[in-house]
């Protein structure tokens, strides 16, 4: 237990002190740093489930605190908190099919929490269904996160008793069908790359012009995808001010042969209509179907529909964010360090606070992000394959659990 | 960027591992600044935990430290050392993995003192990086370490390299933004050794040994630097310390000894610190302001703390505008706060109004009350239902320690009666004199004005009236200047080659061509003629003139361009100042001619600039048709 605290410590002052950089490498991380510490907690005998969504919440919380604008590590915990709740919904099922079979009466106790017939396979559909089901008014209205969790494992504790050996097995299963799948999907992000640019070749056609922003591992792996497919395109690269990582982005696709040119983000606009399509990677994509992106993005997406050049945003489901933009546990926007814009020792005698209004004349506002609005994204380049902006939320659902929207634990709300 | 920085760590690692040490890299914190610019408060607090921007300073030390690669901090705990061990003990700095944290106690009464001690304990192993606990800063140590390690390398007696930044000081009041002296220093530009370095104070002027230049090509100085007081040091600083009982601080004299003493040959260096980095030093009030304001425009970003505590509840109507809030505070209805830190537990009661104040621990400001721009209200005092305090004044529980004499303890009496009439308690201090200077409040635009007039009243009286007025009438001035001269030299029997100094000194002085001299000097001349002749005589003694000037006259004719602007001088004045030549113009025109004064080019030039001019300029071409037709003649005819 304390070294598992420890590494959480370790993460936390990390995301912190915004060592941490890039959603991608935050959200394996963070996905790795729940299956050592879900590995490493003992679970009570009764209500499993629930003691494990409630572990895994506090820990969310405080990771998700530690840097609220990383909107992947809160993606990262709910979609864990998803997993477990799917899986205990799968081991009590197959319990409840199990003791079907053994006896016929204990059924009558369990059959009250479900409302259709105890036919083992039936009970698993539903319950897939129930897992499955999209985020409805009424679930995100009812704020009772233990609806799914508490009735069914109460289920299996009760029939402890009895048959014991089998539950002591099915409470091992949980914990190991949960690592299984918290495995996966680690594997899922670190795949992402590829499961996104295996589709290039059906965006990306001879001799078009493609312009992107800044820097994006995602977007150079989907570019060099297509060039492998021998598409011969060109690429357009604004340098993604202030950072300028659009630069070092131009030099890899030239050192991979492939047509670049970098411009400034200022002549995105005029050079918009000498392009095909506008590909770009996002920081998150919200449940509207908004993106969180690099500053400057707004413009070019801008750009692009008065040119009605088509934007597409690639992003991996890890980026998927269960959140609206509208969300106050939503924190859009960081601001970065002025040093980015300007040199200190240049402007030091602009910002003497020592005379005047004691108020300086120069400010610098450093935004990391821009909101997209749906209405101006084409669509969206995910692992699962290419998404309108309005399917989104129906994406979501397909990851997500309601109960988990919002991760605090009920003592603290 | 994490990558990139950890690599560079590595490298230095390397290097270290060639060099002699191979030890972890180590810090000495000094927890007290050993001044007393931070009184009343520091008299119930240390500086280092006092709150900037919610968050207390030694917290950014610290921080910064670990994140610089530093592995073991030893930090030195002087003024109310208890409170410094107790935080650090609730603290989780003292429990970091691969950083420990440290702490000596001593009552030092200096930072020379404090230096000494530890080389008596013996724990510094290597090169140590020494910095007080009020240092804010995010740059990273590596490559000043580096540096420092390279020169050491190749030199033994490099002691020291001194962080420095870019910073302008504030031309007005000559002090930089963070309210201390303007600095000067004095740097070799290869090898970033330091020559000189003094405050504006020490010296008016800045004096340099000429033996600094034997050996260098150049030296550039700076006015523009600021001092972070970010030292990375060699192990020897602590032993020149231990022997040296004068050094108290850890500059002067200390800094100035060492770039003098050419016996042990000890160097200096600095490293200027990259423009991306932030780094500086609490030491007064105004770099309190100043560097919490930085923090909150994000210059040292991630350290970002909040500006508002929790527990905080403000009322309505109450207007907040740049300030910091600490913890469970009240703050009433219709409160004004303008530029204010307020730290925690601070109870503001209805109407009052504050500006640029420091609200310190458990104060209460009853209804009403006024705060003046630059107070300060240490811990736990009571102001009263209306009370104004004045701007710049402190107040506090305490009495200000009586050092100098019984005049500082009447006037605290007197106000001690005032604020404890007014419902409150606490005893103001009295306002002392250069107060403005370090206060947080900013320097007002009266007290600006005042300054620019002082120093200015300063500057004329060195310049005592030789100043000219404006950039257009130095022309003018200059010709006037040009004619004293030449009446002198004509009174005084001057000669010719000295009026040749003078002039030139005034032509360079007013920044004007060689044209501008031809010009004036031909007017004074005729103006001379003008003035002595009686009317009738005028062609004969304009002709004495230019006889016996005629030396002088040609030396500042060097072109064709001097030439013709004589000329064009000449019409000007027969049109405008001596009209008394215009009869005479196309006279003096040939006897300049034939003097060999004005050449034929010269003339002919002139005529074909003036060829397209308006009918009126063209008066005096016709006048000297006659003559200038001639000289067509004869120049047709030579060739």
């Amino acid at each position: 237990m304390p070294d598992v605290h420890s590494l959480v410590n370790e993460f936390v002052i990390k995301l912190n002190k915004r060592q941490l950089e890039g959603s991608k490498t935050t959200a394996k991380l963070t996905a790795e740093l729940l299956r050592s510490f879900i590995s490493q907690l003992r679970l009570p005998h009764s209500n499993q489930a629930g003691a494990l969504i409630d572990a895994v919440k506090e820990v969310g919380e405080k990771l998700i605190a530690a840097k609220p604008v990383e909107l992947a590590v809160g993606n990262v915990v709910r979609r864990v908190l998803h997993i477990i709740r799917e899986e205990d919904l799968s081991v009590t099922n197959a319990a409840v099919g199990g003791l079907n079979l053994a006896s016929e009466s204990d059924d009558e106790d369990n059959n009250g929490e479900y409302d259709h017939p105890v036919l083992s396979a039936s009970a698993v559909a539903a319950a897939a269904r129930n897992a499955l089901r999209p985020p409805s008014l009424q679930t995100l209205l009812d704020d009772i996160p233990h609806s799914a969790a508490a009735p069914h494992t109460s289920s299996s504790g009760g029939d402890s008793e009895g048959k014991s050996k089998s539950a002591d097995s099915l409470r091992r299963k949980l914990k190991h069908d949960v690592i299984e799948a918290v495995n996966e999907l680690i594997q899922e992000i670190s795949t992402c790359h590829e499961q996104i640019a295996e589709q290039a070749v059906e965006h990306i056609h001879h001799n078009e012009v493609i312009l992107t922003l800044g820097s994006s591992h995602t977007v150079k792996e989907f570019l060099l995808a297509a060039k492998e497919k021998n598409r011969s395109f060109r690429v357009f690269v604004a340098e993604g001010a202030p950072r300028y990582q659009g630069h070092a982005f131009a030099k890899e696709l030239a050192a991979r042969g492939l047509q670049t040119t970098v411009i400034t983000d200022s002549a995105v606009f005029a050079m918009i209509s000498h392009v095909n399509m506008v590909i770009v990677g996002a920081h998150a994509v919200m449940a509207n179907g908004g993106v969180i992106a690099p500053v400057g993005l707004n413009m070019v997406a801008l750009a692009a529909k008065r040119h009605a050049v088509p934007f597409a945003v690639l992003a991996g489901v890890h980026k998927l964010c269960p959140l609206y933009p509208h969300n106050p546990e939503v924190l859009l926007n960081e601001l970065k360090s002025p040093s980015e814009l300007l040199d200190f020792g240049e402007f030091s005698d602009c910002l003497d606070f020592g005379s005047g209004s004691g108020s300086p004349l120069i400010h610098v506002v450093n935004p990391a992000f821009d909101y997209v609005p749906p209405d101006l994204v084409s669509l969206f380049i995910t692992d699962t394959g290419g998404h309108n902006p309005s399917y989104i939320y129906r994406l979501i659902a397909d990851f997500y659990s309601p109960d988990d929207l919002v991760v605090r634990r009920k003592s603290a709300s | 960027m994490v990558a990139k920085k950890k690599s560079r760590g590595g490298t230095v690692g390397e290097d270290a591992g060639e060099g002699l040490s191979r030890a972890p890299l180590q810090a000495i914190l000094l927890a007290d600044s050993f001044s007393t610019l931070f009184r009343p408060i520091t008299l119930e607090r240390p500086k280092v935990l006092l709150p900037l921007v919610n968050a207390p300073m030694i917290e950014y030390t610290l921080a910064w430290l670990e994140s610089a690669g530093v592995k073991e901090v030893f930090v030195f705990c002087c003024a109310h050392s208890k409170q410094v061990i107790e935080y650090l003990e609730n603290s989780d700095w003292l429990n970091q993995p691969n950083f420990s944290v440290s702490t000596i106690k001593h009552a030092a009464t200096s930072a020379g003192h404090a230096l000494r001690l530890i080389y008596d304990k013996d724990v510094i192993r290597g090169d140590f990086v020494l910095v007080t606990g009020n240092t804010v800063s995010d740059m990273p140590l590596t490559e000043a370490l580096k540096e420092h390690k390279e020169r050491k390398k190749r030199d033994s007696n490099v002691v020291m390299t001194m962080v420095i930044k870019q910073s302008k000081p504030s031309p007005v009041t000559d002090q930089s933004r963070l309210g201390t002296e303007e600095l000067f220093m004095a740097i070799d530009p290869e090898t970033k050794e330091l020559l000189y370095y003094g405050t504006s104070k020490a010296d008016t002027t800045l004096a340099l040994d000429r033996t600094v230049l034997l050996d260098r090509s150049s030296i550039s100085p700076h006015n523009d630097m600021q001092d972070c007081y970010i030292d990375i040091c060699s192990p020897v600083v602590l032993s020149l310390f231990a022997d040296n009982f004068d050094y108290q601080h850890l500059r002067l004299p200390f800094v100035q000894d060492l770039l003098v003493d050419d016996l042990m040959g000890y160097k200096i260096f600095t490293h200027e610190m990259h423009h991306s980095s932030y780094a500086a030093r609490v030491d007064n009030y105004r770099s309190y302001d100043t560097i919490s304001k930085e923090i909150i425009q994000r210059w040292t970003y991630p350290l970002v703390p909040k500006l508002i505590g929790s527990g905080t509840t403000i009322g309505k109507h109450s207007q907040v505008s740049n300030s910091v809030i600490g913890e469970n505070c009240v703050i009433g209805s219709n409160v004004s706060v303008d530029g204010c830190y307020i730290w925690n537990n601070v109870n503001i009661e209805d109407g009052c109004r504050l500006k640029q104040a420091i609200v310190c621990d458990g104060v209460t400001i009853k209804s009403g009350a006024v705060l003046e721009a630059g107070a300060v209200i240490s811990f736990n005092v009571i102001i009263g239902q209306n009370f104004v305090v004045p701007a710049y004044s402190n107040v506090s529980l305490l009495q200000q320690p009586v050092s100098q004499g019984s005049y500082d303890e009447m006037e605290e009496l007197v106000s001690d009666l005032r604020i404890q009439e007014a419902g409150g308690a606490g005893y103001i201090w009295p306002v002392g004199e250069g107060e403005w200077r370090h206060s947080m409040a900013p320097i007002s635009s009266d007290r600006l004005v005042e300054i620019i007039k002082s120093a200015t009243d300063e500057l004329d009286i060195l310049d005592s009236g030789n100043e000219s007025d404006d950039g257009e009438d130095d022309y003018a001035y200059f010709e006037k200047e040009v004619e004293a001269t030449f009446l002198r030299a004509v009174h005084e029997n001057v000669e010719q080659d000295h009026i040749i100094v003078e002039v030139d000194s005034l032509r360079f002085a007013n920044n004007l061509a060689s044209t501008d001299c031809a010009g004036a000097l031909f007017y004074a001349m005729m103006k001379y003629a003008v003035d002595t002749s009686a009317g009738e005589a005028l062609f004969k003694i304009t002709h004495g003139v230019i006889e016996k000037w005629e030396k002088l006259f040609k030396w500042y004719l060097l072109s064709l361009d001097e030439e013709i602007e004589v000329i064009l001088k000449f019409e000007e004045m027969c049109l405008e100042s001596t009209k008394e030549y215009a009869s005479l113009f196309p006279k003096i025109l040939r006897l300049l001619y034939e003097k060999g004064i004005l050449q034929e080019d010269a003339i002919l030039r002139w005529e074909s600039e003036k060829e397209h001019a308006d009918e009126s300029d063209k008066v005096f071409v016709k006048k000297a048709e006659k003559f200038l037709q001639g000289l067509e003649k004869k120049k047709i005819g030579g060739r």
